[in-house]
């Protein structure tokens, strides 16, 4: 057997050329897949990741019945030592506790219907960071004016200002995005525009009492910093919620839908306005990572630790399974596309086969005819494929693997109107690589079968191969 | 002889208009016993009522005290008078308007179609039945479905089907009225497939200021077994002097 | 002559440009076929968003769209009729009512918008007439009053959207070759009327193995589905003063668009009768939506609209249905990847096995350069050889990839399993390839190109043959 690998071997290399090609084609093949399938896995990881770190949560605790009733009513007890508790299991990276129910928001004789969402301040900058979507500039009549005061504003600049009338930004990255300024543009006007229209605002400490609105609710309301808001609804098992809440600060979403009605309270005032002491509606948890083991290795530890065994730890799929169907689909729509880009590797593959037999038929027969067994120059046949598939197959792995790793830790940054969308939603506008996983061993099976159907038709040539036509050839 | 003739005639006149007025009473329509207990419930010209109301689940229940005043079907001002949390508040129906004041955020709101399905205060009663402004008279036609014996009364029961045009999401409803005080029993609510979705009771008759009233009316749905609603009447006054201008927005906020 | 003599060659030696072909063939045909399903996607998700949703423009109360008050009805509205009645490229328009409510029936309640609307005059602008389901009814009937049309969606909600076996159901199963034992076990549930599709899939599983479920659920539920149609629904709105005002409506049929977020928040009723309620007299206009006869005329017609009335705001689709346009501008990225990828996959397979040939006529080729045919010439030769291959294999990649764009465009794609998480964000679960002539002529250009380029270095090859070495290989 070591022979026929050696003689395998040196046959490969007998004809350089067609050893490099063929291998390359395999190597192209895999490094292309690979890469291309780590690119995609690696959006939908990071698409993911964003929503469950920034809204969702790796796991959830909550009422069995939550889900199918997200009332204040499916409540479930709540204190410091749950939270301790489930901080401390394995893999858990922090732990935040919510309210979510509705209630309605009053000014004047108008009544809103509006979302209202408990969180732990401090627990929940590690969380959803709403303290990062507080409106730090917004455009107003007022600041126009200012910059058109301003000698160092040209016309130019401030009607292009005129055209984002109304807006609000949490951040000045994204400002500068709407205004499509060039760097240079940036240096010169920003630190004036930024002045001009600074907005003052502040956040939630610990224990407050008050509420931050979303803004196009704030307008809508006519409420800013120092105002109050009143909200009424019903609280749990039907009392009836009413309370009046001083304005902390506004914060600015990117879904509008969202935008015109988000209050945003401590969980100590939401318990007192819904009638829910020492109660909350969720508990988010976040792991070091969404792996399907560690997240059934948590999910199970955190169930122990649940006294009331009418609260159950769900996974982020088992919550959203209409948003797992989609990425699904996606992702199968990928493979079929690779499954193309293999087809037409498959089949330069089998060309070069096709070559290498008609050239070394005249070699096949003598071989033969000098006694060599059918069966061991079939061995040999196959084992020069085996070889020529492995070589490709190594070298394709090997080339992608500095480049997942370098785009895993330094992803590609989305720019243009992509970009914006994502950032608006509180995404990182990122493409990066995903870490290797079964898909990089994929690639091995695939090549495999290739190699095998490839091998196939010089088999059967062999088989049918009579000595004399050959030697003739 | 004259005398005796006259006399004769006198009592023949008397024997065929007393039958004929028995006759009357026989042949009251399914409408008519509906109209007359409907009356009976709402027909006042004005009521005091102090109320309890407990709200039963599976794993909890609630009760609420309350006090209504009413004048007429339009006019009705509420005081919820325990428990601690919800004291004070005032509901204000005017019409099809209603409205709520609440001492504790000092707020008067309008209430918005999207609170109409809500349960009252949590409850079965949704604050559409409160405003009810479907009529069992007008909006079904009636006819008699036998009798029944409830809590030792003998009451007819009649089926209410709606009418096609009528407001009600309702297919049709049983009512048993009781036949000598016409009291609203038991009613059964039904979806326009057939398919019973409320029930309703009253019991506990008592005679309350003058009157024969069910004391105790109890609202249970269908769909979720263990849930019910009960109201009991602690106490009630008929034609209370009240006037509209009684049913107002400052008079909420400064009723006890 | 180097023409005949590369033509002849192409055929002398038949695997190999056949495989060259083929290779060709399946190259232009997946590029293809993956271009025309992405985009068979992405044309519907915008077609539906148009014409199922937003239509070309919208034009509001600039404050309506803050704060959707039914005294904020459009303003300037004669001009502005008068204006759309004028202007060019205008295929259709509709005036709407449009109202945030709460539908009632004696099992649930949900949050809708209703819109007013003349049934017949919506015809020239929107496709919802099309999407009533089978066994829901029908369309609105101005003549026909007290209707309401309502989704699918909706009617799961308010628990209008039923299931019940009846005999009838059983005999048309059994016709449909359902097995016997089945069939006992759904008598079962005879008559029990379920007032949701998870309710009536709970019972069935209780019933039924799984094995029985998987084979014959779906079937099973499509025949039992039973859709309330004439049930009543009670609307309730506010009028100016902010007073619930109640009425009531019988289905008149239920439509189904891809698009589930839309379905869940969307009611059709008479807007006369609409108006009834709020007011009696006056139908009040909160939206004007305009169909164009041509999609790109949309900004151009936006700014004309705008300048009419300062106190409406024109919206596109784009600013609508952003979704919807970024795909549409995101999408021919994609697609160019995609192809340039299948075209280095390419490259490779004609490289190689353009390398072989050549190495396998090294005699030949030094014999023909030995005889005095320049090397020139000998490389044009080659070339032509592998244009030739590439045109054949081109025309038969186009040749099949059109044919085979056009059946599955017709009959459609099925992906059922993932259906549902399509369809709550506007994605059918059944998709029609369609490719437009011009990624037609562009990925065949591609190919030819690369095919050419990839051509080039085996064609060196050739040339740096000494000839007289040549002559000596065996």
């Amino acid at each position: 057997m070591k022979d026929d690998i050696k003689i395998a071997w040196r046959n490969l290399w007998r004809n350089k050329r067609r050893t490099i090609i063929t291998s390359a084609s395999i190597f192209f093949a895999v490094f292309f897949a690979v890469i291309m399938r780590s690119y995609q896995l690696g959006s939908y990881d990071r698409m993911i990741l964003n929503f469950i770190e920034s809204y969702s949560g790796y796991l959830q605790v909550q009422h069995v019945k939550y889900q199918d009733n997200p009332s204040v009513d499916y409540s479930f007890d709540y204190n410091d030592s749950l939270a301790v508790a489930i901080s401390g299991v394995d893999k858990v990276v922090s732990v935040s506790p919510h309210i979510e129910s509705f209630a309605l928001a009053s000014s004047g004789t108008q009544t809103k219907g509006v979302a209202v969402l408990a969180i732990d301040p401090e627990k929940e900058s590690k969380f959803s960071n709403p303290e990062n979507k507080l409106v730090k500039y917004r455009i107003t009549k007022e600041s126009i004016n200012r910059l058109k005061q301003s000698a160092s504003i040209p016309v130019a600049v401030s009607d292009n200002i005129e055209k984002i009338l109304g807006r609000s930004y949490s951040s000045i990255a994204r400002l500068e995005l709407d205004l499509g300024f060039s760097v240079n543009d940036i240096k010169l006007y920003m630190p004036e525009i930024l002045k001009s229209s600074e907005v003052s605002n502040g956040f939630l400490t610990n224990e407050d009492d008050g509420v931050l609105v979303s803004d196009r609710l704030a307008s809508y309301l006519k409420a800013t910093i120092g105002d109050t808001v009143i909200l009424m609804g019903q609280g749990y098992h039907g009392v009836s919620a009413a309370g009046i809440f001083p304005v902390r600060g506004v914060i600015k979403l990117p879904s509008p839908e969202i935008d015109n009605k988000l209050i945003i309270m401590t969980i100590p005032t939401a318990q007192k306005f819904f009638d829910a002491e020492g109660k909350i509606t969720s508990l988010s948890v976040n792991l070091t990572s969404k792996s399907h083991r560690i997240m059934s290795e948590a999910q199970k530890r955190i169930n122990l630790i649940l006294t009331d065994k009418n609260t159950v730890a769900k996974t982020w799929e088992e919550l959203n399974p209409v948003l797992v169907q989609q990425i699904e689909g996606d992702s199968q729509t990928g493979i079929a596309t690779l499954g193309m880009l293999y087809f037409i590797i498959f089949f330069g593959i089998f060309g070069t086969v096709l070559m290498m037999i008609a050239e070394r038929t005249r070699e096949f027969g003598v071989l033969i005819a000098i006694g060599m067994q059918k069966k061991r120059l079939k061995r040999i046949v196959t084992v020069e494929m085996i070889l020529l598939g492995t070589q490709g197959l190594v070298a394709g792995l090997l080339a992608s693997t500095p480049i997942i790793l370098y785009f895993y830790y330094y992803p590609i940054v989305l720019k243009g109107d992509l970009g914006k969308m994502m950032e608006d939603y509180g995404w990182d506008a990122l493409m990066p690589t995903a870490w290797f996983g079964p898909y990089f061993y994929w690639q091995a099976v695939i090549v495999s079968i290739m190699v095998i159907l490839a091998t196939i038709y010089p088999l059967r040539k062999i088989g049918k191969l009579k000595e004399i036509e050959a030697l003739r050839s | 002889m004259k005398r005796k003739i006259i006399l004769r005639l006198l009592l023949l006149v008397m024997i065929l208009f007393g039958s004929k007025l028995n006759l009357k009473a026989q042949t009251m329509s399914a409408t008519d016993i509906i109209r007359k207990a409907d009356e009976k419930f709402n027909g006042e010209k004005s009521s005091m009522m102090m109320m309890t109301m407990t709200i039963i689940r599976p794993t909890w229940q609630r009760s609420v005290e309350f006090k209504n005043w009413s004048l007429g079907k339009d006019y009705a001002l509420t005081l919820i008078t325990a428990p601690a949390k919800d004291v004070g508040q005032t509901f204000l129906k005017r019409g099809t308007e209603m409205w709520n004041w609440n001492p504790s955020i000092n707020r008067l709101i309008k209430l918005p179609p999207s609170m109409m399905s809500q349960g009252w205060m949590g409850s079965d009663y949704t604050n559409d039945d409160i405003l009810k402004e479907s009529s069992v008279v007008n909006d079904y036609t009636h006819e008699f479905n036998g009798e029944e014996t409830i809590a030792g009364r003998e009451c007819y029961r009649i089926k209410m089907t709606a009418k096609e045009d009528a407001a009600v999401i309702w297919g049709h409803q049983m009512r048993w009225v009781d036949k000598k005080d016409f009291l609203m029993l038991r009613a059964e609510l039904f979806d326009e497939d057939g398919a019973l979705v409320r029930t309703e009771t009253g019991a506990d008759i008592k005679t309350m200021d003058g009157r024969v009233i069910p004391t105790k009316l109890e609202l249970v749905p269908s769909e979720d077994p263990g849930n019910k609603t009960v109201v009991f009447i602690k106490e009630i006054k008929f034609n209370i002097p009240i006037k509209e201008n009684f049913f107002s927005q400052q008079n909420m906020k400064i009723i006890q | 002559m180097i023409w005949s003599i590369s033509w002849k060659n192409v055929w002398r030696n038949k695997i190999r440009s056949l495989v060259v072909i083929i290779a060709v063939t399946v190259g232009i045909i997946s590029g293809v076929m993956i271009v025309a399903i992405m985009e068979g996607w992405v044309q519907q998700r915008l077609h539906d968003a148009i014409f199922n949703e937003v239509s070309h423009i919208q034009i509001h109360n600039t404050e309506y769209l803050k704060n959707e008050e039914i005294l904020l009805t459009v303003k300037d509205t004669a001009e502005m009729v008068g204006a759309i009645e004028t202007l060019p490229g205008i295929s259709g328009w509709v005036k709407r009512t449009r109202m945030v409510a709460m539908a009632n029936t004696p099992w649930a309640n949900t949050g809708v918008v209703i819109y007013g609307i003349d049934p017949e005059k919506e015809k020239q602008v929107t496709e919802i007439y099309k999407k009533i389901v089978p066994g829901g009814g029908e369309y609105l009937d101005k003549g026909k009053a007290g209707n309401i049309l309502i989704s699918d969606k909706t009617a799961e909600i308010l628990k209008l959207k039923q299931y019940i076996i009846t005999g009838e159901v059983i005999d048309r199963l059994k016709a449909e070759k359902v097995p016997e034992e089945v069939l006992s076990q759904l008598n079962k549930l005879k008559n029990i009327r379920f007032r949701s599709p998870k309710e009536f899939r709970e019972a069935l599983k209780n019933e039924l193995k799984k094995k029985e479920l998987d084979s014959y659920g779906l079937q099973i539920i499509d025949n039992t589905l039973d859709y309330r149609i004439r049930n009543k629904i009670q609307i309730t709105i506010s009028d100016e003063t902010g007073t619930p005002v109640q009425g009531t409506f019988r289905v008149c049929g239920i439509y189904k668009t891809t698009n589930g977020s839309f379905d869940q928040a969307t009611a059709f009723v008479n807007s006369g009768e609409l108006a009834g309620l709020y007011d009696g007299s006056t139908v009040l206009t909160h939206e004007i939506a305009i169909l164009l006869n041509n999609i790109e005329n949309a900004d151009s017609m936006k700014e004309k609209l705008t300048v009419i009335s300062p106190s409406n705001t024109v919206n596109t689709w784009k600013d609508l249905a952003p979704d919807a346009a970024m795909m549409n501008d995101y999408m021919i990225m994609y697609y160019f990847i995609f192809i340039g990828i299948v075209m280095l996959a390419l490259a490779f397979g004609i490289i190689n096995t353009m390398m072989m040939t050549i190495l396998e006529r090294t005699k030949e080729l030094g014999m023909l350069m030995a005889i005095g045919m320049n090397r020139k010439r000998v490389f044009n030769m080659i070339m032509l050889e592998t244009i030739f291959l590439t045109l054949v294999g081109s025309v038969a990649g186009m040749l099949s990839g059109w044919v085979l764009v056009e059946a599955l465009g017709n009959t459609g794609i099925h992906f059922s399993t993932w259906g549902e998480g399509f369809e709550a964000i506007g994605f059918a679960a059944t998709v029609y390839p369609v490719i437009t002539p011009y990624f037609f002529i562009i990925i065949t250009i591609m190919v030819i190109v690369t095919a050419i380029i990839s051509s080039v270095w085996p064609a060196r090859k050739a040339l740096k043959l000494i000839p007289v070495e040549a002559l000596r290989t065996e």
